[in-house]
């Protein structure tokens, strides 16, 4: 089902967390929410839930204003970043309790949940007899068991250390596919974002900055803001105005058009970082590939880039 | 060195009275002072114990008490959830003058309290009075020495023992499960059967051990408030006590009403350390 969310604003006290977000989501996408811890993409995720409401705005689901709705009324499940699982119920029932509730509850149901977040024959154990990875499982199959058609993750990945997150993030990706479900996944982590989502809406102080795709935000940041919280964009100053810059599009080397002096560089396994200072001031961080030899820190080098590469920003 | 202080204090304010009341038990009442001999003065035979269950008097005085503490302990639990969610809704800077008002009748003395019970309930009071003027009866209603100003004696002392401990235990849980609940179709009233009662079983356990365990030797409220006929333990051991001066046998009740109340003491102690 698709969501629709119009000019939603929330205050917390003084403190402003929603200033008239906006953001549609088709039916069948996975969106990741952007943002850094703050930015108030939780607090969006419990006012589609209806957890908190909000000052002014609306939430439409699958075209169906929400916006007055208690939780147990809304289309839309949730799996919540502490999985808030059941600690008094089993795996078994702790699948079951959405089923339960709706009176759908089919033992053969809570079976095939198990077996599609590969847990089977887990039934019987208490959360507390799980570990991290299979909580977040048993949370994912919870949230899944009355088939949603829109499903919030409030930061699904970010419990877990980081050997499994990977494959779990491509499992979640499998099942949204299988399922076509609408996922709406709120993180901060821009890798994780761009990894998994068809869709990247970035939250900047209370408003979407940008929804676009994960290519799309990437290469053609809209504003300063993205441009610096998606991979550290170099940020540069043009006749035409401020423009973003890829740290990957600058060439370093002894032919160029900018004079720079080589700060620092730093391994990072892949790439060379190598940051340099032009002769007006300004900041620059280029990559090199790990195969190349860097310059020496205090090197005089010369730097381009293609016009193409630059991108200009708005504010 | 802290841990020796505690040990000595409590075995000459806990334990020697308790040893006292013990030796006690075991002794034969006495015309004289103190009102009776001990073991090893006499040859005449201790029938404190014996006297315990000889008839249904005790046995009946005991039941009594342990049924009136079980239901006040039970409705303290059912009124401190109400209350304690309820306060919990409020806005944070309201929730301590909200528990302070639930607990303002601790500031006025016991006797005042129960003296204010009386002065509502009896056949003169301010109910009957009211009830009368408007018409409404002709009249007083027999309301003082009777069940229900019992209990609403008894849950007027003893309320604050459960309610703090609930409210406690309820303001410091993970409300992410309840959301998750509501979230997966629970009404407002499943959830709370569902997630927050189940959470909270050992809190509301320890908040009705906590009322139960008093209440169970409460002798002034029934005394003042409560059925004439209605003899409770602590009653039974204050009549042996001043009234037939029989300390053995009153000591031997006192010992067998604590034997009783062990298991649950035991049990509250539990619950409070998980």
């Amino acid at each position: 089902m698709s969501l629709r969310v119009e000019a939603l604003r929330k205050n917390f006290g003084a403190a402003r967390a929603l200033d008239g977000l906006s953001l549609e989501v088709p039916a069948g996408t996975f969106l990741a929410v952007l943002g850094a811890s703050g930015s108030g993409k939780s607090t969006l995720l419990r006012i589609i839930a209806g957890f908190e409401p909000a000052d002014a705005g609306r939430i439409l689901i699958g075209g169906e204003d929400v916006t007055g709705l208690p939780p147990q009324r809304r289309p839309c499940a949730m799996m919540f970043q502490s999985y808030a699982l059941f600690p008094h119920l089993s795996v078994h029932e702790n699948i079951a309790y959405g089923l339960r509730r709706a009176g759908t509850y089919s033992a053969a149901r809570v079976s095939d949940l198990l077996a599609l977040v590969g847990l089977s024959g887990l039934d019987a154990r208490r959360p507390a007899q799980l570990s991290g990875g299979q909580q977040q499982r048993v949370a994912l199959a919870r949230a899944l068991a009355r088939k949603p058609p829109l499903l919030l993750l409030d930061e699904p990945l970010a419990a877990l250390d980081a050997g499994l997150r990977a494959a779990t993030g491509a499992e979640l990706r499998r099942l949204q596919r299988e399922t076509q479900t609408t996922f709406v996944m709120v993180t901060h982590d821009q890798q994780e974002a761009l990894a998994l989502a068809d869709q990247v809406a970035v939250l900047h102080e209370g408003r979407v900055a940008q929804c676009a795709s994960p290519q799309e935000v990437y290469a053609r940041p809209a504003t300063r803001f993205v441009a610096e919280f998606l991979g550290a964009a170099n940020i540069i100053n043009t006749p035409a105005g401020l423009c973003a810059l890829r740290p990957e599009h600058i060439r370093v080397g002894p032919t160029g058009t900018v004079p720079a002096t080589v700060q620092h560089i730093a391994f990072r396994g892949e790439t060379w970082v190598i940051a340099c200072r032009t002769a007006d001031g300004t900041a620059l961080r280029s990559v090199l590939s790990a195969q190349s030899a860097p310059p020496a820190p205090g090197v005089a080098v010369m730097l381009s880039w293609d016009a193409a590469a630059l991108v200009p920003l708005c504010a | 060195m802290i841990r020796t202080g505690a040990a000595g204090w409590l075995a000459l304010l806990v334990a020697a009275p308790l040893l006292v009341v013990l030796l006690v038990a075991f002794a034969v009442p006495h015309d004289g002072l103190p009102p009776f001999l001990l073991p090893w003065l006499t040859d005449a035979p201790n029938e404190s114990w014996s006297l315990l269950t000889a008839d249904g008097f005790f046995l009946g005085a005991l039941m009594r008490s342990l049924w009136l503490a079980l239901l006040t302990a039970a409705l303290c639990v059912a009124l401190s959830y109400p209350m304690a969610l309820g306060i919990l809704r409020a806005v944070p800077r309201a929730r301590p003058w909200l528990v302070g008002v639930c607990v303002l009748p601790f500031a006025i003395g016991f006797v005042l309290r129960m003296g204010a019970w009386i002065g509502l309930l009896r056949d003169s009071g301010l109910v009957n009075r009211a009830l009368m003027a408007a018409g409404i009866i002709i009249d007083p209603l027999p309301m003082l020495h009777a069940w229900p100003a019992l209990m609403a004696g008894m849950l007027h002392s003893y309320l604050p023992f459960a309610l703090l401990p609930l409210y406690a235990a309820l303001a410091a849980r993970d409300r992410a499960p309840e959301e998750a609940a509501a979230d997966l179709g629970a009404a407002p009233f499943t959830v709370f059967r569902t997630v927050t009662l189940p959470a909270s079983a050992a809190a509301a356990g320890a908040a009705f051990l906590l009322v139960f365990i008093p209440a169970a030797g409460e002798f002034v409220v029934p005394e003042l408030l409560g059925p004439p006929d209605a003899l409770l333990a602590g009653r039974a051991i204050w009549q042996e006590f001043f009234q037939s001066r029989d300390w053995p046998l009153a000591a031997a009740a006192s010992v067998a009403l604590l034997g009783v109340l062990l298991a649950p003491i035991m049990l509250w102690q539990r619950l409070e350390r998980r």
